[in-house]
Formats: C-alpha cells, sequence, structure tokens
C-alpha cells in the first residue's frame, strides 16, 4: 500500500462510533433480577468481548469505507511498438486554404472544400487513433509555438488537442525555427524512452538564422529525435523533390528548410504532400517508420478500494446478525 | 418494515437490514444520472497587462496571471469528475482555442500540464482588444460540438483604448452561448511589466511607449491641430474606458468588464487573490448557468453504507438511561478514591 488515500477524508472524523460497542448495553437480553447472581462463564465473556469487536470492526470498515479509499493513480509500464511524438501543427492562415492541383489553377470552383488544415487534422486523428503505444505531444504554432498538450497516451486528450483547431481561422505568421526550437525542448527534460519524434506538419517552409540553425542542431543531436516534415504543398510552391529534375535554389524557404533539416545529421525525411491523398501515404509511411520497442508509462486510473471494507464490514454484520438470530430471547423458550 | 419509532424495529432486524445495504454498497452499483457538469472553454488573456504584479502569493508579488492560474488549478481539481474543460488564449483580437473541453476527472494531468504552459510568451501580438476577444471566444463556441460555454479571464485593459462611442460590435444573439468574465487585477493603477521575446524583464512600460488615445479620437495623419476623426463628446464617469494619459498603468476596469457582461448575458466575478478568490472561482464555475447536463454515473455505494453506518449507530446507542442510573447508584465525586 504505497499511496494509500482517501478522497474523503473529513468523514474519517466519524471513526469514534467505532467504539460504540463497548460504551452500549444490550437491551434485548433476558433481564435478571441481578447480574451478580449469574455464575461466571468464560466462555460467555469471551463471546461477548468477539461480538464487540466484530461491531467495532464492522463500524470502523463502513467509515473507512465511506471516506472513499483508494489507490493510486498508479504508473504501470508498458511495452510496445511505438514512438514519442511531437506533433507541430502549423496554425498559419494559408493551412485554411483548400488544396488545390495543378489542373485547376485559375480555376477556383474546382478547388475541393476541405483546407489543407482540415485533411492534415483528420489524417493526423486516425494515426494517432492507430497508435496506442505512442506518446504524443501537441504544439501549434504561428509566430510563437503553444504547447497545447504535453506528452500523453490518452487518446481522448490527443482528439481534443487536435480537434481544437477546427474552430477559427489561423494566425498571421509563421516561425518555424521557434516552433522546431519547443519540439526540441519538449523532450529536454523527459527521460529517454525509445524512439523520438519531431512530426512537422506545415504548408511552408522557412530560412532560418545561423543562430537559430546553430542552436537546432545541437538540441537535436542531443534529445537523439528523428525528424519528419509533412510539407502540405500548395499551388504556386516550391517542390521539395529532388527527382523533380529542377533546380533546387537554397533562396527557397521550402528548399532552405529541407536543406538544413538534411543537414542537422539526425534522421530526417520529408513528405511532400500535393492532395489528401497523398498526405494519407505520407502518414502511412511514418506509420511503418516507427515501429521500434517503447517503454512507457501509462497512468492506470485509481483503484476505488471502499467496496473492501464494505465487504469487511458486511462480513462482520452478518455474524453479528447472525448472534443475534443464535440467541435467547428469554428465559421462558428454548 | 415497522419504523425504530414503533417499537418494533429491533436491533436484530437492524443489524440484518444494514448487512443486506453493506453487500449491496461492496457489489458497487450505479445509477446514471444526468447530473449538471461544468462544461465549457476557459480562456486567459496572455496579454502583456496580465502580467502587473497586484496579487500576492505567499508574501511576494504575483502576477494577474499567476494567480488566474493557481485559482484555476484549484477550481480543477474541486470540479466533481464529468465536467469539461477546454483551454483557450487571448492576445491581439481574438481567442485561440488550444485544448477542446476534456474530462477534468480523466484527464487531470493534461489539463493541469497544459495550463502551466500558458503564459505571456505564447502572446503572438502586441495588441489587447478585449471585446472583440470575447466576441471572438463566443463565436467560437457557438459552432464547436456541444456548445461550450466561455469563461473569458481577463483584466479589461484594451490596447489600444477603445472610444465609449464607437465600441465594437457584437453581431451574434447574446445569451446563446453562456458564459463568465472573470475580472483580475486591483483598482489601483500599476505600471505594467515589460518583457523580451525570450521572457525576460526589461523594466516598465512608460507613459510615451504606449498608445494613450483611441483610434477614432486621434486623427488621421492629415487632420489638422486637434480635429479628430470623429466627433465624441468627452464621456465621464459611466465605465472606466480609457484613462487619458494613463495608459501605460493598469487596473481592473472592472466596470467595462461589467458593461460587456450585461450586454452579452454573461456573469461577472472578480477574482480575489489567494485561497478565497481559487473557492469562489471554483463555486462560479460549478453554477449551473456554465454547465451542461451530461450522463453521469453515481455510484450507489456510499448512500447505501451511509444508511447501514445509521443502522449500526442505532444498534450500539449508548445506554443513556442506564448510565444515568448508575452514576445516582454510586456518586463520583471528586476525592472519591476508587478501589
Amino acid at each position: 500500500m504505497t499511496d494509500f488515500e482517501f478522497s474523503a477524508p473529513w468523514l474519517l472524523v466519524l471513526l469514534p462510533l467505532a467504539l460504540l460497542p463497548w460504551w452500549s448495553r444490550r437491551r434485548d437480553l433476558p433481564r435478571h433480577a441481578w447480574v451478580a447472581l449469574l455464575p461466571k462463564d468464560r466462555l460467555s465473556d469471551a463471546i461477548g468481548l468477539g461480538l464487540k469487536l466484530l461491531a467495532t470492526i464492522a463500524l470502523a470498515a463502513t467509515v473507512i469505507g465511506l471516506a472513499g479509499p483508494y489507490r493510486g493513480p498508479t504508473t504501470v509500464t508498458r511495452v510496445g511498438e511505438g514512438a514519442e511524438i511531437a506533433i507541430l501543427f502549423d496554425r498559419s492562415r494559408s493551412m485554411d486554404l483548400p488544396f488545390t492541383n495543378n489542373s485547376s489553377i485559375g480555376n477556383r470552383a474546382e478547388t475541393s472544400g476541405d483546407s489543407k488544415g482540415r485533411v492534415a487534422r483528420e489524417l493526423l486523428l486516425r494515426f494517432t487513433a492507430a497508435r496506442p503505444f505512442d506518446e504524443f505531444a501537441m504544439f501549434i504554432f504561428s509566430a510563437r509555438p503553444m504547447r497545447a498538450l504535453d506528452f500523453t497516451s490518452s487518446p481522448e486528450a490527443i482528439r481534443a488537442a487536435i480537434t481544437a483547431n477546427d474552430v477559427g481561422r489561423g494566425l498571421g505568421e509563421t516561425d518555424i525555427g521557434t516552433a522546431l526550437e519547443a519540439g526540441v525542448a519538449a523532450f529536454e527534460s523527459r527521460p529517454y524512452l525509445g524512439a523520438r519524434v519531431i512530426l512537422l506538419v506545415s504548408d511552408g517552409g522557412a530560412r532560418l538564422d545561423p543562430d537559430v540553425r546553430h542552436r537546432l542542431t545541437d538540441g537535436l543531436q542531443r534529445v537523439r529525435a528523428r525528424v519528419y516534415w509533412l510539407y502540405i504543398r500548395s499551388v504556386g510552391s516550391a517542390t521539395i523533390r529532388d527527382s523533380a529534375g529542377l533546380e533546387l535554389s537554397e533562396a527557397i524557404p521550402e528548399v532552405a528548410l529541407h536543406r538544413f533539416l538534411e543537414s542537422t545529421g539526425v534522421p530526417y525525411r520529408a513528405f511532400e504532400a500535393e492532395d489528401p491523398k497523398e498526405l494519407g501515404r505520407a502518414i502511412e509511411d511514418i506509420d511503418r517508420l516507427e515501429k521500434h520497442t517503447i517503454v512507457t508509462t501509462a497512468v492506470a486510473p485509481r483503484r476505488e478500494l471502499a467496496g473492501w471494507w464494505f465487504a469487511i464490514a458486511a462480513g462482520c454484520v452478518g455474524l453479528l446478525a447472525l448472534a443475534r438470530v443464535r440467541q435467547r430471547e428469554s428465559w421462558g423458550t428454548a | 418494515m415497522k419504523t425504530p419509532l414503533t417499537g418494533q424495529f429491533t436491533p436484530r432486524r437492524a443489524l440484518m437490514l444494514a448487512t443486506a445495504c453493506l453487500v449491496l454498497a461492496a457489489w458497487g452499483p450505479t445509477v446514471t444520472l444526468p447530473l449538471a457538469r461544468f462544461h465549457g472553454i476557459i480562456v486567459l488573456d496572455v496579454t502583456q497587462s496580465m502580467n502587473v504584479e497586484d496579487y500576492s502569493a505567499d508574501e511576494r508579488p504575483q502576477s494577474r496571471l499567476d494567480a488566474a492560474k493557481a485559482a484555476l488549478h484549484e477550481a480543477l481539481q474541486a470540479l466533481p469528475c464529468g465536467s469539461r474543460v477546454g483551454w483557450g488564449v487571448f492576445t491581439e483580437y481574438r481567442t485561440l482555442v488550444l485544448l477542446a473541453p476534456l474530462e477534468t476527472c480523466a484527464h487531470f494531468r493534461e489539463l493541469g500540464s497544459t495550463l502551466d504552459s500558458i503564459d505571456g510568451r505564447l502572446s503572438w501580438a502586441g495588441r489587447s482588444e478585449i471585446a472583440k476577444g470575447i466576441f471572438w471566444a463566443l463565436r467560437q463556441a457557438d459552432v464547436m460540438p456541444h456548445r461550450p460555454s466561455i469563461v473569458f479571464v481577463t483584466d479589461g485593459h484594451e490596447a489600444p483604448p477603445i472610444n465609449p462611442r464607437h465600441r465594437p460590435h457584437y453581431d451574434g444573439k447574446p445569451g446563446t452561448i453562456a458564459g463568465l468574465i472573470v475580472g483580475t487585477g486591483g483598482l489601483q493603477p500599476m505600471p505594467i511589466p515589460k518583457f523580451d521575446p525570450a521572457g525576460r524583464r526589461l523594466g516598465y512600460w512608460r507613459a510615451d511607449e504606449v498608445q494613450q488615445q483611441d483610434t477614432y479620437s486621434m486623427g488621421r495623419a492629415t487632420s489638422v491641430g486637434q480635429e479628430k476623426l470623429v466627433e465624441t463628446e468627452e464621456e465621464t464617469g459611466t465605465a472606466d474606458w480609457a484613462t487619458s494619459g494613463n495608459e501605460h498603468m493598469s487596473a481592473l476596469r472592472e466596470r467595462y468588464l461589467q458593461v460587456l457582461a450585461q450586454e452579452l448575458k454573461l456573469d461577472y466575478l472578480r477574482l480575489d487573490g489567494g485561497n478565497a478568490g481559487a473557492r469562489s472561482l471554483s463555486r462560479a464555475l460549478g453554477r449551473s448557468a456554465l454547465a451542461q447536463r451530461v450522463p453521469t454515473k453515481v455510484s450507489l455505494g456510499g448512500p447505501l453504507a451511509a444508511i447501514a453506518l445509521a443502522l449500526l449507530a442505532w444498534t450500539f446507542r449508548p445506554a443513556f438511561r442506564a448510565a444515568r442510573y448508575r452514576g445516582t447508584a454510586s456518586p463520583r465525586s471528586p476525592g472519591t478514591a476508587k478501589p
């Protein structure tokens, strides 16, 4: 019993009630003219004492049960396939725009209704729901990173953090540098449990200051995090795919970010998605890549122990009731 | 069954009934009742005036934001299971929801750690248009599932100052979203601390560093002399709007917040410091206006065990009469030596 606590400890003030049996006198016993006339009977004395003890235990157990004893919440160690994933979610206004494919440039009517942000959120919901052993943290960022959720494996909490972004327009500016730094900082104070992943979900890149680049390179190596960049590409934005055969210029922010992340020395992959399908495939890829053994501690909900105490009390009171059934009502009848 | 008053309720029957109650209690039956539980998003103003230290904790100055967070931590603990709390932050002119409402007992740790990470550094812009922020929050609540209520924690310090005659207009219907405005801060104007983006302190804002007048009264760049953009008479005393020339100082603009609350059909509560403030905030959050009826599992174990306890106490009640009788038979007086 390491952490045995009460939800209503003040009810324990009723504990002195347990002494009542030693105070009270039986009213339903056969009457005698003078008790001293009765022969001394050790067995009777012992039984009387035992019954009083039973009553005391029953009262005490009932009071303790009423005070709501519980154990925990305890932490249980789980071993599974998963990772610690810090999601950095772009909350800039451009994420509110719908996906557009190349053929629909200039043809607004053809753009699909769902915004990039909404599609990304839905896929993230599916991704997180399918990975019960992951610990997720959620940061949303625009000009500043904001921690919406610290690492947790609670599916409801993760869903609440993702769906919170369903309402309201995006914010104006984007600072990917501070967002990545926040992702690094999220791991900094944690013990190393297993695979660490920073999952950047954004529709744009950034050229980072040499200062920031230096700090990030250091930080990423220190916390040993892998980086995945889910680049949601909009129409007219640059591609970061080398296979495109185009000259990738570092003057393009997306290419600059891609090159920088490649240079950090930690495992890194970029997924470029132009439409919901590609985004879905990228998420499946990450799901496949992140199958490492992870030892996580989950918080087991607290265990209510009142039932056991009531059971003890029930046993005692049952015996007392039985004793009274067996007892002589008077000297007249047997 | 006979009641104890008729005398037919024997200790034996009481014990048998108590046994039955306790067996049931041990088994742990529950009923699901539609109980009113808080369901809302608590929005914290993270603008710079919230850094004013006019609260105190452990005899040290405490900022408005820290005081509000401490009180909210308490409230989080005090809310009964089944309550659902979400977090949001306000700066500029809008509210951003960080975490959608979550059940408090199962997610106490998650809710607490997100609350911990809310600080002034989240502020993404310098402006603080509170009325618009509240409108924004109400509109967002209106489109969210289950329409959560809104709790808006702020000091009412609009920056830039607003003109009482040209205030932002709420286009929704007041009263569709229930809410509570929690006013933080003291009534004495205090200097506003200044921080750099990394959170280092840079002294206080000075009078010439902040916009002292509302935009309407300032006129355009091309205005001549004292010409204003709109004609307004000086409003005096009706509410604590701008304090011309004193906008670098900040106090709780309570009357302004009350006006807003009244117009939007929200409740208003001033956050007092320390435990008393935390308690009244918890009570205000528990009020039914902010709550929604949610099917909540209620354990019958407690009530059953309480009945059993009452029966046991009755069965083993002290025999007062007998004690009195004994008392007269062998009087005990001070000085009487007992064998």
